[in-house]
């Protein structure tokens, strides 16, 4: 039954490719902050062509990755990160 | 005046806006006052001014590389913001603003605000600009203004091509209707482009 379908990653189900559970960078650290002047935090939401990073690779949690994304969109408007990244 | 119920549920706003790297002493001054005006006419607090200097932006805006960042901090009405971004647009020199809200039902009253804390530091803004604008000279400013000195009579020319050899009165009047898309095109890169345009075309 659905038993089979995950597994579920705390329940001793093995990781296909032997990766880690990731786990939210804020949850774990309350003192990080999501701010959209920090351009240095959010640097690391983002993917070099300056695409918002899917929290199922960030490893963020729903309620971070919002808070995320919302901060990225609002840095980008003042010109503290890139809508997009041309060339390359 | 604000009543006793909306100083204590006020909103906390924060705005940053980006001012040219250009900027003259006199445009700055004129940002500094407009805001001040807004923030007066509309019962607003300035709580905190940020001067965050020359920084490079992570694209270009309007031709510029560079900006000087200001952050504002104030509490106020909705109606404040309203009017802050109405001056803002009407500047100039300041290339892009953003307000957010922070905190709303913020109780205003016994909120102390030292002077230290809503100093815009024009002058050391001024300066910083001096020693860009001599590091960097403005060859978007150079390049901007050469095109359109014989603008006038390219743009006739151009009216000629388009309603053929021998123009009547009407056609002329029709071509007449079309100027003003012409003279938009023309600020650009004037009659060439028209030209090489209609050659491709044939």
């Amino acid at each position: 039954m659905s038993d089979r379908r995950d597994g579920g990653p705390s329940g001793g189900g093995k990781h296909r490719h032997g990766r880690r559970k990731r786990v939210c960078r804020f949850c774990a650290d309350k003192a990080v902050a999501i701010d959209y002047k920090d351009p240095q935090t959010l640097r690391y939401f983002i993917t070099d062509r300056g695409r918002i990073v899917p929290r199922r690779i960030s490893g963020t949690c729903a309620k971070h990755q919002r808070a995320v994304a919302i901060a990225i969109k609002r840095s980008r408007v003042i010109a503290l990160m890139p809508f997009g990244v041309s060339g390359g | 005046m604000l009543t006793e119920w909306q100083a204590r549920h006020q909103r906390e706003y924060e705005t940053i806006f980006i001012l040219d790297p250009r900027v003259t002493r006199e445009q700055a001054e004129r940002v500094v006052q407009r805001v001040s005006e807004a923030m007066a006419v509309k019962d607003a607090r300035l709580l905190k001014v940020d001067y965050w200097g020359r920084r490079k932006l992570s694209y270009r805006l309007r031709r510029n590389d560079w900006g000087f960042y200001y952050l504002l901090r104030f509490l106020g009405a909705g109606a404040v913001v309203a009017e802050l971004e109405r001056n803002f647009r009407m500047l100039d020199a300041v290339l892009r603003h953003q307000t957010i809200l922070v905190r709303s039902d913020v109780d205003g009253t016994g909120l102390q605000v030292g002077a230290g804390d809503v100093e815009f530091r024009i002058d050391q803004l001024a300066k910083e600009a001096a020693e860009a604008v001599r590091e960097q000279p403005p060859d978007a400013v150079v390049a901007a203004p050469a095109p359109p000195a014989d603008d006038a009579g390219e743009v006739e020319d151009e009216d000629d091509d388009a309603g053929g050899d021998d123009v009547p009165e009407e056609a002329a009047d029709g071509a007449g209707s079309d100027d003003g898309a012409a003279e938009t095109d023309g600020e650009e890169d004037p009659a060439d482009g028209g030209e090489r345009g209609e050659g491709g075309a044939s």
